[in-house]
């Protein structure tokens, strides 16, 4: 290997390695937030570097474009809340940490003892790993020409191991679920102040992005048969411009009563399911499409699971912050009777006050 | 040529850099805003630049091209509403002797 | 299996700065981060790991794994990051509340009292 592609991957390792440091150890929750995106995007040039271009779209689109906007939404719901309990719960909790119990300092080094140890080993056991050729790689280049589908990721997500593909929708759809199953308030999901109609600047901004970024969608899904692309990529772009309408007011914000937006959520898994059993009816096992048909099951299953994506990925992240409305209550009081449980009934009065001031 | 190219994208590489470390250190949302959009428009304009001298199809560079018009769009609109939420929302630009980052002040309005 | 090794020893080193950031900071939020970059930190072992083919082309079997875990792994945390605000909605603190609602005394960093 020339001495650049060393140099540019070592400095990817480096990178990758003390920004997530950084995020570890760092007492700043912004600065952690910030870092984090930059790490995702870190990653993707990684899996550039591996040549793994799917994993790469992947993970800029979901792994640092929802991941990454998620954190920051709830970091902003975190602050807010904070502010509104007000500086002495947080000053109460500073004082009564100061006072740290005995042995600290030893529980901290016997951990770092054993993170340490493990790494050694471990990086000890991977040196050590028999360099044998792998079987599956070979058996599914030999038959992805039989499938019609060129590109070998997709050839296995959906076709050699649509299963997983299956259960991987289903947790999406259960995540949903459990999102939608934690108390939510009626509260709007956050959007700017002023109505879209009249705000020139979102408005052409929403004119010029969703067409451009839903074209790309549709290519993503289209071309990942035979490029790197597919359905989650697309699904995650769509998210965007999920969260960009609701944020400009354009989309109602969803909520789990809406009917149109359940049967999204749970389209792609039950085009899953149909393409599933019509192929054990025609060819006599789940999931293994008939000859010559799987390009066309492929494309199918594909649209769909991107427009249920979409769905599930902006319902998920308007949600995900939706909480209820504070109010001061005695069950507000931290039941371990901690000094922050006390203040957090002091600020309760403050909350409403500044509730609003909103 | 390669070195031009290499160079306009470290170039680029380094702008980015300095716009995150604007980002964490400056003290307010205003500040924030003016270092990372200013920043990532150039840094990615450079590494555009220093992209498209690569061997390659003269479609691709178009490509190339328009992409980096797309985000500076994204960029210019993003920290046009950002600011002016902010300004709605009553955060104060910082002024005067604390406002620097070296005080430790605070992260309102991130 | 030249930079894959050195990617792969990244991995490994990332599912550890991961497992320390669970462990280590009590704070909700940063458990997140850590259960992230242990995911990520097996992606990367995972694809970095597996032998390229004869003929120079990736493995796609893992790659399509990691896919999976890619979107498991944003699902995941979105769920975690609710049920993060909902304790700190009721409680007060994102701080579970074996840790009695504040940083615990295994807690590397303290966050900054203005977040």
């Amino acid at each position: 290997m020339t001495g650049l592609a060393w140099a540019l991957d070592g400095a990817l390792v480096l990178l990758l390695l003390g920004l997530a440091a950084r995020v570890v150890l760092t007492r700043d929750l912004f600065e952690a937030t910030v870092l984090f995106i930059g790490f995702g995007l870190t990653l993707s040039l990684v899996w550039v570097r591996l040549g793994a271009p799917d994993l790469a779209l992947a993970e800029a689109a979901l792994g640092t474009g929802v991941t990454g906007a998620l954190i920051l939404y709830a970091y902003r719901r975190l602050s807010e809340r904070e502010e509104s309990w007000g500086r002495e719960g947080r000053a109460g909790a500073r004082r009564t940490s100061r006072a740290q119990p005995a042995g600290t300092r030893w529980r901290r080094r016997i951990l770092g003892v054993v993170v340490g140890t493990l790494a050694a080993g471990f990086a000890v056991l991977l040196l050590a790993l028999p360099g044998r050729a792998p079987l599956l790689p070979s058996s599914v280049a030999e038959r992805l020409a039989e499938t019609g589908i060129s590109n070998p990721v997709t050839g296995v997500v959906l076709n050699f191991r649509a299963y997983d593909t299956l259960l991987e929708v289903a947790v999406l759809v259960v995540a949903l679920v459990a999102v939608w199953s934690m108390d939510r308030g009626s509260r709007e999901f956050s959007r700017l102040e002023e109505d879209v109609g009249s705000d020139r600047v979102l408005g052409a901004f929403t004119r010029l992005v969703v067409p451009v970024v839903g074209l790309t969608a549709v290519y993503l899904v289209r071309v990942g048969s035979e490029a790197p692309g597919g359905a989650f990529q697309a699904g995650a772009l769509l998210a965007g411009i999920g969260v960009l309408l609701a944020a400009g007011g354009i989309l109602r914000p969803v909520t789990a009563e809406d009917p149109r937006v359940r049967a999204l959520a749970v389209a792609g898994l039950a085009v899953v399911i149909l393409a599933g059993l019509v192929s054990q009816a025609w060819t006599g096992s789940f999931l293994a499409y008939p000859d010559g048909m799987a390009p066309a099951f492929v494309l199918l299953m594909e649209a769909v699971l991107t427009v249920s994506i979409a769905v599930i990925l902006t319902a998920l992240f308007v949600d995900v912050t939706a909480l209820p409305e504070s109010e001061p209550s005695p069950e507000r009081v931290d039941p371990t009777g901690d000094p922050l449980g006390r203040a957090v009934g002091i600020g309760g009065a403050r909350v409403r006050a500044a509730e609003e001031g909103e | 040529m390669q070195i031009l190219s290499g160079a306009l994208l470290v170039a680029g590489g380094f702008f980015f850099l300095a716009g995150t470390v604007g980002l964490l250190r400056f003290p307010d949302v205003y500040c924030r805003l003016h270092a990372i959009t200013k920043a990532d428009n150039l840094g990615l304009g450079l590494v555009v630049l220093g992209l498209s001298l690569q061997p390659a199809e003269w479609s691709e560079r178009l490509q190339l091209l328009l992409i980096w018009l797309l985000a500076l769009v994204a960029a210019a609109t993003v920290c046009h509403l950002l600011a002016r939420d902010s300004l709605h929302r009553r955060i104060e630009p910082r002024t005067g002797p604390g406002c620097s980052a070296a005080d430790g002040v605070g992260r309102e309005g991130a | 299996m030249n930079a894959a090794i050195l990617y792969a020893l990244a991995g490994g080193g990332l599912f550890l700065l991961g497992l320390l950031g669970l462990l280590a900071r009590s704070h909700l939020f940063w458990k997140v981060f850590g259960l992230n970059f242990m995911g990520s930190g097996i992606f990367l072992l995972l694809v970095a790991g597996a032998p390229r083919l004869p003929d120079g082309g990736a493995d796609p079997v893992p790659q399509a794994m990691v896919l999976t875990g890619i979107v498991v792994a944003v699902s995941a945390t979105a769920v975690a990051l609710g049920m993060a605000l909902r304790v700190m909605s009721r409680t007060g603190a994102p701080y579970l509340s074996e840790s009695g609602g504040r940083p615990d005394s295994l807690e590397i960093s303290e966050p900054e009292e203005a977040p």
